[in-house]
């Protein structure tokens, strides 16, 4: 009698045991979110086109491939459960790696909406780049063709990946966006990409940074300010830096190659008045001698190093008086720097912060060291 | 009923897994920012004071329970009605430390499992580990323990290159009173609840050292609260550190090893699994081991435990009404429902202590030296 009370309350426990999650996934029955673009349509509502990658076709000779899927809804959440009526399971948000959002919405100001909603939810990842298109709509970046990979979210991050042999990208994962969002006196800046058609087929190309004021897109800056945004936020990992040897001549160009280099900015106080001392210390290699043949031996490299610091000089000073005349926003975090290490004159500032900021007088003083020249003992000359 | 001993080692270790406890994922003293290692510093320093009150208490009745100190102390009846306040602190901070495993649970993975499941799985963990006895549960921590620090060690060391020294300035910004305030926080929670360590600590072997015991546990548990604390501020910043509801879990999701090394966010959650196990169960075994004094040792602790935990269980569910009253209390509110259990009872409790020792030890002079 008792082994039977056993037996059936070991069948009773069964039924509990084997049925598994209640709630399960497989892998079949989720749609792989690869990247999300955020537009407005006509009439206002956000548009939301979803890049997914399409796991159905797998198998030796197929490649894996994206299908693109619209919704739209009053807000980001409700248009992001829309695409469920539309005959696709349930996207699941944990491998997305690329968010694009129109100059539309970064500009009218609802970007901490969308920033809200992609941290509030715990399948997002803070790691996702995030981009603002500098095309009409967000989507065509998810329409042009990429060669590398079918997915474009993935080739996205590929090129951003990249960034570091070329100077001239910003790359902004979310959780560095939300950061210097929320961060005091500091304005945010975002990887900026465009289309570019070419022969009947569009191609993603980088068209440098978007820089936010408050929560509001104000204006682009092409890839090669970009270069020099860079320098000053110490995002230099590599690259490419071209000196211009002689000023009559604008043949004469020098490659160097940029191997590594550190920013500091030193904010300082005097009599009432602000300054920004930008300090770089930068090493290259002299990659190309283009037309210039005049450089060997030593005391020429010293020279050349001169030079190189003089432009990066002009550059960045130059830079950052446009940004402070045309757009006014703090994109270099200098009241971040100033709250940091200069707290009491932060407090005494940081109402009339943006007054403060385009009136800064900021000097860069870059220190360039030229490590080594390539494999060549001189400059290859033309023999008589 | 034989006596349960536990070593100098298992008790450290089961003190500073106790300590690091549900801190691991609701961090502490948040909201004093960049200044939250002057707050935890603090917090320690203050936990160091009161931490000699409880060993002290243990000091002066070696091998004696807390609630059977409390007896001789108070009598029977006002005795019996201090443990009463100190089991029903017990008893309802073991419901919090469930609803706040199965509140992050709910948050991170299984959003759709109700939470009387999820509350369910880790109340059948401290009811076996506490139904098996303490000595056993003491082994399972030492064997644990080594693996709970490693991987808080290695998420910490795996997030340094994201981490910004930087972000410690500026100090004291906003003056010292947010920071003090936010050590009082730190203070009762996690620190002080320490007390609820006391009747577990009637277990020592005889030639333990509870002072020892207390500072070490300060010590190793203060050190890993602070690494956890420290992580999520360099790497996220202070405002989005503040921000997030579960910050140590955000910043151990940007480790990126080469698009090799990534999404281990789920150590944090094993970190929180062991710890939150040893706080609950040291929970449970203070206040079954009350129950058990209450009704005379007529029941054995280990069989109480059962219903005693499924009761916290049900607490569990309906002490909060959502996440957003669960972190409010847990901020502002739960200083100073703790004060008179983690502060006020204890500080009673030595200074009567001090007394009947002295008062015992006079007469005892006394009788000696008629002879």
């Amino acid at each position: 009698m008792k082994k039977v009370l056993v037996c059936l309350l070991i069948l009773g426990f069964i039924p509990m045991i084997f049925s598994g999650c209640w709630n399960y996934k497989e892998v079949t029955q989720l749609s792989l979110l690869a990247g999300i673009a955020i537009d407005y349509t006509d009439s206002g509502e956000f548009l939301l086109t979803f890049e997914v990658a399409d796991l159905h076709e797998m198998g030796e000779k197929s490649q894996v491939k994206s299908v693109l899927v619209e919704a739209k809804g009053q807000t980001l959440f409700e248009a992001a459960r829309n695409v469920i009526s539309k005959s696709l399971p349930k996207l699941y948000w944990g491998h997305a790696t690329t968010v694009i959002i129109s100059q539309d919405v970064a500009s009218s100001g609802r970007i901490a909406e969308v920033i809200d909603f992609l941290c509030r939810d715990a399948e997002p990842r803070l790691t996702m780049a995030f981009i603002i298109s500098q095309t009409k709509m967000a989507r065509e970046i998810f329409e042009a063709q990429a060669p590398a990979s079918e997915i474009r979210s993935t080739e996205i991050n590929e090129i951003l990946d990249d960034a570091g042999s070329q100077s001239k990208i910003v790359s902004t994962p979310l959780i560095d966006f939300i950061k210097a969002f929320s961060a005091k006196g500091q304005s945010a800046i975002a990887t900026a990409l465009n289309v570019e058609e070419k022969g009947g087929e569009k191609a993603i190309v980088n068209s440098g940074t978007a820089i936010f004021k408050k929560e509001k897109l104000v204006g682009f800056i092409n890839p090669e300010d970009t270069a020099i945004l860079n320098f000053v936020l110490d995002n230099i990992k590599g690259g490419v830096y071209v000196v211009k040897t002689d000023p009559e001549n604008a043949e004469k160009k020098i490659s160097l190659e940029l191997l590594k280099s550190k920013t500091r900015i030193k904010p300082s106080y005097a009599e009432g008045k602000l300054s920004m001392e930008i300090l770089i210390e930068t090493s290259v290699a002299l990659n190309e001698i283009g037309g210039s043949v005049e450089y060997e031996g030593e005391e020429a490299i010293r020279i050349l190093g001169q030079k190189a610091e003089a432009q990066l000089k002009s550059q960045i000073e130059d830079f950052v008086r446009k940004v402070q005349r045309e757009y006014g926003a703090d994109i270099f975090g200098f009241g971040q720097t100033v709250y940091k290490n200069l707290p009491q004159v932060w407090r005494e500032m940081h109402d009339e912060w943006d007054t403060v900021f385009s009136e800064l007088e900021v000097t860069a003083n870059p220190i360039i060291v030229i490590k080594h020249a390539g494999l060549l003992r001189k400059p290859i000359k033309p023999g008589d | 009923m034989t006596k349960e001993v536990i070593s100098n080692k298992q008790a450290i270790v089961l003190l500073s897994g106790f300590i690091i406890g549900s801190t691991s994922i609701l961090g502490v003293g948040t909201n004093t920012k960049q200044d939250v290692w002057i707050t935890l510093l603090l917090a320690m320093a203050l936990a160091a004071v009161i931490y000699f009150v409880y060993a002290r208490i243990i000091a002066l009745y070696p091998g004696m329970n807390i609630y059977e100190i409390l007896d001789v102390l108070f009598g029977k009846v006002l005795g019996k009605i201090i443990s009463l306040c100190f089991i029903g602190y017990a008893f309802y901070l073991q419901s919090l430390i469930l609803r706040n495993f199965a509140e992050f649970i709910r948050a991170i993975s299984l959003s759709e499992t109700p939470m009387c499941v999820i509350a369910f799985c880790g109340m059948l963990l401290s009811f076996y580990a506490i139904r098996e006895g303490l000595e056993v549960f003491a082994r399972w921590a030492a064997m644990f323990f080594p693996i709970m620090v490693f991987f808080v060690l290695l998420t910490t060391s795996l997030t340094l290159p994201w981490s910004d020294l930087n972000n410690f300035k500026p100090i004291l910004f906003n003056g010292f009173k947010p920071v003090f305030e936010g050590a009082l926080s730190a203070f009762a929670f996690p620190f002080a609840e320490a007390v609820l360590f006391i009747p577990t600590m009637g277990s020592l072997q005889q030639k333990g050292n509870p002072y020892k015991v207390y500072y070490t546990s300060l010590l190793i548990g203060g050190t890993l609260v602070m690494l956890v604390s420290l992580r999520s501020l360099l790497v996220l910043g202070p405002e989005i550190a503040s921000l997030q509801y579960y910050s140590s879990y955000a910043a151990v999701q940007i480790i990126n090893l080469g698009n090799f090394l990534q999404r281990i966010e789920v150590s944090v959650s094993i970190v929180f699994l062991i710890s939150g196990l040893m706080k609950s169960s040291m929970c449970l075994y203070a206040s079954v081991k009350g129950i058990s004094h209450l009704l005379s040792y007529k029941m054995d602790y280990k069989t109480l435990a059962l219903p005693v935990n499924l009761l916290c269980g049900l607490l569990a569910l309906f002490v909060y009404k959502n996440a957003m009253q669960m972190f409010e209390w847990a901020e502002v509110y739960y200083k100073y429902f703790a004060f008179p259990f983690q502060v006020a009872l204890p500080i009673i409790t030595l200074i009567v202590a001090e007394f009947k020792v002295r008062a015992r030890t006079q007469n005892g002079n006394q009788a000696s030296s008629e002879e």
